[in-house]
């Protein structure tokens, strides 16, 4: 346990003065901003607090970095210009993976679910939430590779395939990702990703069938068409 | 004497990121993803000025803060495919200074106050004499003295609340600790600006 950690729920007015700096910028849930206000229209100690939170926000130190947007700027280019994009498998992991994965108690990206440990269904459960996520997924499968051709020798799918990213449930059995993709026949050909989708190779003259026939199995969280549905 | 509150409609700073402000930042990392340059140049100037108001925080000497403001940058540019979407995009870039941030005051050996110890460090003498009235100015110099008696941790805790407008839940995310302690954080630090302003803020109410 870290020694910094203090627990001050059981009193209410400490738990409300913890929370006056972020009811002062708005930014606690409805439930918390409740009750500070509750707090506030019995506690004169709190609505001083209050008026000095303010006070500091007010004064909050004008000056900045004397660093230039345009002089930044022009280095990070040349900078991005002289060295080509690092593979994200071979990059540190300062950018995402340790982001979170602490708390989360996982030591790599795959394990996205447990991603902020807290409210992992949330979190999935969020409309658009994995657009970002698995926008940059697909642009990066579908970058140029010139080396990678040999790796997807593990598909022995037609060559005229056309792909789709999948993401199974998390509590998706291994018999209930076989029967999916035996329904719509597909066959993986790369991942997991990052963020714990994968490729597949379904026959293009059946793409928007298999797709759908994808999105109906249980262990299926999401199908994302990679290519147009129409066939060739 | 206090008067009754106004239920707050609490105020948003203006540095937060706004929905729709995620919502382009969303947009523009897919694109950086795709390795298009002008999309990650307007990421960058989008966050240039946050993020080196930031760094002017946590960072002493200037010259790093442009070192770190672009290696912050950097790792966007070279790995948006980690970003996987389950925080705000500023939440992941500031996660990503911060960081940087706290090595280069490794690397730089910086003799920055430690958490445990702040409470005990003289920060200004403008509370041994109430009957001087501090102008806005000397406000100013004096809270920004006082937020760099903070230990790192704390002074990152103060901006990114007040200055930058996140949360705690997402401060939480940023420097990767439990919610709880970066209320403890603030609560140091508060108490702390409170020993440097203490009845001299008056003026400002």
């Amino acid at each position: 346990m870290s020694g910094q950690i203090v627990h001050l729920e059981p009193d209410p007015h400490a738990a409300v003065q913890q929370l006056l700096p972020w009811y002062l910028t708005g930014r606690l849930e409805a439930a918390e901003a409740a009750q500070v206000d509750l707090h506030l229209a019995s506690c004169a100690e709190c609505r001083a607090e209050l008026e000095t939170e303010r006070a500091w926000q007010l004064l909050q130190p004008g000056e900045t970095a004397q660093v230039d947007v345009e002089d930044g700027w022009a280095k990070m280019r040349s900078q991005v210009a002289a060295a080509p994009r690092p593979r994200t498998a071979d990059a540190a992991p300062a950018g995402g993976r340790r982001f979170g994965g602490r708390r989360a108690g996982t030591s790599a990206g795959p394990a996205l679910p447990g991603f902020f440990g807290r409210a992992p269904a949330r979190a999935w459960a969020a409309p658009g939430l994995l657009s970002v996520a698995l926008a940059c997924t697909i642009a990066w499968t579908l970058r140029p590779q010139p080396t990678v051709g040999d790796y997807h020798a593990l598909s022995a799918a037609p060559v005229d395939g056309a792909t789709a990213v999948v993401r199974f449930r998390p509590d998706a059995t291994e018999q209930q990702i076989r029967r999916g993709l035996n329904a719509a026949g597909a066959r993986l050909v790369d991942g997991p990703t990052v963020t714990d989708a994968y490729v597949v190779r379904v026959p293009r003259d059946r793409y928007t069938q298999a797709l759908a026939a994808l999105r109906r199995e249980p262990g299926v969280a999401l199908v994302e068409a990679l290519e147009t549905a129409s066939p060739p | 004497m206090m008067p009754a509150p106004t239920p707050s409609p609490a105020r948003r700073p203006s540095a937060a990121a706004a929905p729709q402000d995620d919502a382009d930042d969303r947009q523009l990392i897919v694109r950086v993803c795709r390795h298009e340059l002008s999309a990650f140049e307007t990421l960058y100037r989008r966050y240039h000025p946050r993020l080196a108001r930031f760094l002017h925080r946590m960072l002493r000497p200037e010259h790093l803060i442009e070192e770190v403001l672009n290696d912050t940058l950097l790792v966007v540019w070279n790995q948006a495919d980690r970003f996987n979407g389950q925080s705000k995009v500023s939440t992941w870039i500031f996660a990503i200074a911060y960081r940087k941030a706290l090595k280069a005051i490794d690397r730089h050996d910086e003799p920055m106050p430690s958490s445990a110890d702040e409470d005990d460090q003289p920060v200004a003498d403008h509370a041994e004499r109430p009957e001087e009235r501090m102008s806005l100015a000397q406000a100013r110099v004096a809270i920004s003295a006082a937020l760099r008696t903070l230990s790192p941790d704390q002074r990152a805790a103060v901006e990114l609340t007040y200055f930058q407008g996140f949360s705690y839940p997402e401060i939480a995310q940023i420097v990767d600790c439990p919610t709880d302690t970066v209320k403890t954080r603030m609560f140091h630090a508060r108490k702390r600006l409170r020993a440097v302003f203490a009845g001299q803020l008056d003026d400002w109410l």
